[in-house]
């Protein structure tokens, strides 16, 4: 028997009726206020997709690599594309202002005037902010890349298999993932068949590019809330 | 349509080789990420087009932050207006091309596809137009001059027509490193597309399997 199934079947003698289940997803926004998550790839899955991970790891023929320098390069830019983002973020608010304004035949004549000089300053201030984000990127892919790419390898080698192994004991368990994604309020409501399920789902974080929010939750409840607190921040090597 | 991929590469092969030293990149002010990518996406859009439209504020964001600003895809836009159907698709290029000149074609791409509904049933847009390129903070005289002379008519024919002889026929029409990729996908279609070319390529780079 594969070493990863006494893992995952924990908890597979316990029984339930059928149910429904809501999942609430958000996230800090660039803004640092948690927004929902629309559109966001809902899976419930009758395993616990991280013990199945890990007993793939614990039978990997060499360590996984060190990413200590892929992740300083993570880091350093980091602050270039945050910088960026917010620049073009309040450029596009202000344009937005701008349009909104024009369009109302009783706009305020000098608050026109002070937008658009607003959004003729973040002109040069969101070229600068690109150019400085470039130059970070140019430092930033060659190195990455070839980084990266020793980790793919170690990671297409350890968990080879995962697809067929996971489908087995989906088939093992007479229970198909549940899958759905979430509405314009981050929401979406899910039938749950009897058993233990997880909820799993990824979704992007707007502070890094080379990030992204991981969940892995057991189904305990009518509502499972996807959010910082509940979830992980993982590098997307 | 297979048949149509190496008229495409035609096509795209000489836009998509890295510029000679000191060569202007042509596609430069309507592209985004490193110029060198391992891959590059060119993307066949009308402004007028509604699935365009969910296509950049629904889908693009998310790729942009994950796949474009890490520097693994180089996305491309390409003039792709439907003037059978959406009359005013081709001022609104030729407005985002103009814009392109001062560097400002995406803060126009952006305002463009938000304010869709409101210029679409215009008779005459050229005025909304100006005034949304205006609200980027651009520099509406020089626009106005690009537009009356009509400085990038011929671009925004040239990028039509290229994108129909490359069998793209409706919109949006993604071509991904010899691949066409037809209509509006969700964020996880083109992830996983994504991903795997990016894979393949910075492989072959780096001499992994």
């Amino acid at each position: 028997m594969p070493r990863w199934i006494p893992f995952a079947l924990v908890g597979l003698l316990a029984c339930g009726d059928a149910r429904e289940v809501t999942i609430v997803a958000s996230i800090p926004g660039a803004d640092t206020v948690e927004a929902p998550v629309a559109g966001l790839a809902i899976a419930l899955l009758p395993y616990d997709r991280d013990s199945v991970i890990a007993s793939f790891e614990a039978r990997a023929a060499t360590p996984r690599p060190h990413t200590g320098a892929l992740d300083t390069l993570f880091q350093r830019f980091r602050e270039p594309f945050v910088a960026y983002t917010l620049l073009r973020r309040r450029a596009g608010h202000v344009a937005d202002s701008l349009v909104a304004l024009r369009a109302d035949a009783a706009g305020d004549a000098a608050r026109i005037e002070r937008l658009r000089a607003d959004s003729a300053a973040l002109v040069p201030r969101v070229e600068a902010a690109r150019v400085a984000l470039d130059r970070a990127r140019r430092a930033f892919v060659g190195r990455s890349d070839s980084l990266r790419a020793v980790v793919r390898r170690w990671e297409d080698s350890t968990y080879r298999g995962y697809e067929a192994a996971v489908r087995d004991l989906a088939r093992s368990l007479a229970r198909d993932p549940v899958s759905d994604t979430t509405g314009p309020d981050g929401r979406t409501t899910l039938p749950l068949p009897a058993g233990d399920w997880w909820v799993y789902a990824r979704s992007w974080d707007p502070f890094d590019p080379n990030a992204e929010w991981y969940w892995n939750l057991p189904v305990t409840g009518d509502t499972i809330r996807l959010d910082a607190r509940s979830g992980r921040r993982l590098p997307k090597y | 349509m297979p048949h149509a991929f190496p008229l495409l590469v035609t096509l795209l092969f000489a836009l998509s080789r890295p510029p000679a030293p000191g060569a202007q990149d042509p596609l430069a002010s309507r592209s985004k990420g490193d110029a060198a990518a391992p891959v590059v996406v060119y993307e066949m859009s009308d402004f007028q087009c509604p699935f365009c439209k969910r296509h950049a504020e629904q889908t693009f964001p998310a790729l942009e932050r994950e796949f474009v600003q890490t520097g693994k895809v180089r996305w491309v836009f390409i003039n792709y207006p439907l003037t059978q159907i959406h009359p005013n698709a081709v001022p609104a290029a030729e407005v985002a091309m103009c814009a392109a000149r001062q560097g400002g074609f995406w803060p126009v791409h952006d305002l463009l596809f938000r304010h869709q509904q409101v210029w679409s049933p215009l008779k005459e847009p050229g005025a909304f137009f100006l005034t949304l390129a205006d609200s980027a903070g651009l520099n509406k005289a020089a626009l106005t001059s690009c537009l009356q002379r009509g400085e990038v008519r011929d671009l925004v024919r040239a990028d039509a027509e290229g994108a129909a002889r490359s069998g793209a026929t409706s919109t949006p029409t993604f071509y991904i490193e010899g691949g066409l990729l037809q209509g509006a996908a969700p964020t996880a279609v083109f992830r996983q597309v994504l991903d795997s070319v990016y894979r393949v390529k910075v492989a072959r780079k780096t001499g992994g399997g």
